[in-house]
């Protein structure tokens, strides 16, 4: 009876004190959950840019482009060398001078200024699937990487520049390449410490299941030069981005 | 001793593996290679369109796209890679015309870029056999067509020809008098049966060696997705559960402020029945 007494009693106290517990816990969660909410939301890192239609360059050599804001030449197009394509085409002789041969020296690092992108230069080949290789995980994944099998920046022909949208650390090298504007310079500084300069035609995105290498890879008449980034959704089931992100350039 | 004897062996088989990693890269070299066509109108054809064509060859095995434009719409077109050893490997020029008629046919190009090697059909047989395989080329919907076909086995001969720029793709079909389909009183000197506007050639380019050493077929996966929609998913999943069960808490104790009382009577009533 006397513990009976003496517990009852004590029963209130302490229920009192369980409820005062669970308010502090429950405050407690509230404030730490809206903590992670407010820091997840903080820590969304903005999309990559996508490029405007308009702002697609036009198609030179009149292949039926299969990109998406692939436009019509517009009145400001590059003269058009279609006339002059049948002849060199038809006459040009086998084994047209191949880049190497030139002795153009090796790209060393690429710098995009409007952008504040400024990057060394990888060498990289092409990968399993006979897509570009790409940077690998670790302390090179941020660098923009050169394609071996593309003219060297500066030789005649559509050098191939490629760079990660984003990775393990947010935005990489080429986050922001969708909103680089026509007329925008690229410099890219060779191993004889020689700059060649290039000037933005265009940006354009293509899907990746139907990416025009007739229009990307083609030949040209002249030094040009490809920035590729990835874009588009996500598809999270493949873990890629759905489309490329093309830079069109040339020679300044 | 056996050690040793191992190691004598082992040294000119390491030499002799690392000859043969020496000559093969070179040998492959040889055996694989990026050709570029830039497809134009045929002398004398008229075929207003234009597109580009590109090859790849591995060891005998090619890869081809090709993309036109301007060809005569919703008619199906032949299309081939062109070879001959004694071929001039260039596009047919008016001079071509030796009946005079005005026009070139697929065997008054024979000299400039020589026979069927490969009939770039979208399913089946891709040897010459098919050059006239009309229901398994290319429709040009618009005027245009977007072809592409990997794993296509060539003679080594023809592969050689091809990655040494001496191919010229020719896409065949064209519309003389202009009224929209395949007609006209002129027998197809491939197949009687057809009009030789079905099998005249209308579009045709070199496959010069490309300005690309190797050909990607497609673009790059540049990304992990990092900056992708709704990023910190399983930070604000937590968030969201914490301040669910906080609320919950929280709510309750409210709640049991006005019951409180009642069980505190609860209570005493029970210690007053005992």
């Amino acid at each position: 009876m006397d513990a009976d007494g003496a517990r009852t009693p004590g029963h209130q106290p302490g229920r009192g004190r369980r409820r005062v517990a669970a308010v502090v816990v429950g405050a407690g969660l509230l404030a730490a959950g809206g903590a992670a909410v407010t820091t997840a939301l903080a820590a969304q890192l903005p999309a990559p840019p996508t490029p405007a239609a308009s702002a697609a360059p036009s198609s030179r050599d009149g292949a039926a482009g299969a990109g998406r804001g692939v436009p019509a030449p517009g009145p400001s197009a590059t003269p058009d060398d279609r006339g002059a394509a049948p002849t060199s085409a038809a006459s040009a002789p086998a084994g047209a001078p191949s880049a190497a041969a030139t002795g153009v020296p090796r790209p060393q690092s690429v710098s995009i200024p409007s952008l504040h992108v400024s990057s060394r230069l990888l060498t990289l080949g092409l990968a399993s699937d006979g897509t570009i290789a790409v940077p690998a995980k670790g302390p090179n994944y941020d660098r923009a990487a050169w394609f071996d099998g593309s003219p060297r920046p500066g030789a005649v022909g559509p050098a191939v520049i490629e760079g990660h949208v984003d990775g393990a650390n947010g935005p990489s090298v080429f986050h922001e390449l969708g909103r680089i504007q026509k007329g925008a310079r690229i410099d890219v500084t060779r191993t004889d410490g020689s700059v060649v300069r290039f000037v933005v035609d265009g940006v354009a995105s293509y899907p990746k299941d139907d990416f025009p290498i007739t229009v990307v890879y083609a030949n040209t008449d002249r030094p040009e030069l490809r920035l590729i980034t990835c874009g588009g959704a996500f598809d999270r089931r493949t873990g890629h981005y759905v489309d490329n992100t093309v830079v069109f350039a040339h020679l300044a | 001793m056996k050690t040793s004897y191992r190691a004598a062996l082992a040294v000119p088989a390491v030499s002799l593996a690392a000859m043969l990693a020496m000559a093969l890269p070179a040998s492959a070299a040889s055996d694989s290679g990026s050709n570029e066509a830039k497809l134009a109108p045929v002398a004398l054809n008229d075929a207003d369109g234009s597109g580009v064509a590109m090859t790849t060859v591995k060891d005998d095995v090619l890869t081809v796209t090709f993309t036109a434009e301007g060809l005569l719409p919703d008619n199906p077109h032949a299309a081939h890679i062109h070879f001959g050893a004694e071929a001039r490997h260039e596009c047919p020029a008016a001079s071509d015309d030796k009946d005079g008629s005005g026009t070139l046919n697929t065997t008054e190009g024979g000299p400039a870029y020589g026979d069927i090697v490969v009939s770039l059909t979208k399913t089946g047989d891709t040897s010459p056999r098919s050059g006239l395989a009309v229901d398994r080329f290319d429709t040009a919907k618009g005027g245009k067509i977007s072809y592409q076909r990997g794993s296509i086995k060539v003679s080594h001969e023809v592969g050689e020809a091809i990655i040494a720029g001496k191919s010229v793709v020719v896409i065949h079909g064209v519309d003389h008098n202009g009224d929209g389909k395949y007609d006209g009183d002129t027998k197809s000197d491939l197949d009687p049966s057809l009009p030789t506007e079905a099998t005249d050639p209308a579009l045709c380019g070199v496959l010069a060696v490309s300005q690309m050493s190797a050909m990607p077929s497609g673009g790059a996966q540049t990304g992990s997705g990092s900056t992708a929609g709704v990023q910190d998913t399983g930070l604000l999943a937590a968030g969201g559960l914490a301040m669910a069960a906080g609320a919950v808490l929280v709510l309750r104790r409210r709640r049991d402020v006005v019951p409180a009382q009642q069980v505190g009577q609860h209570v005493d009533r029970t210690a007053d029945d005992r």
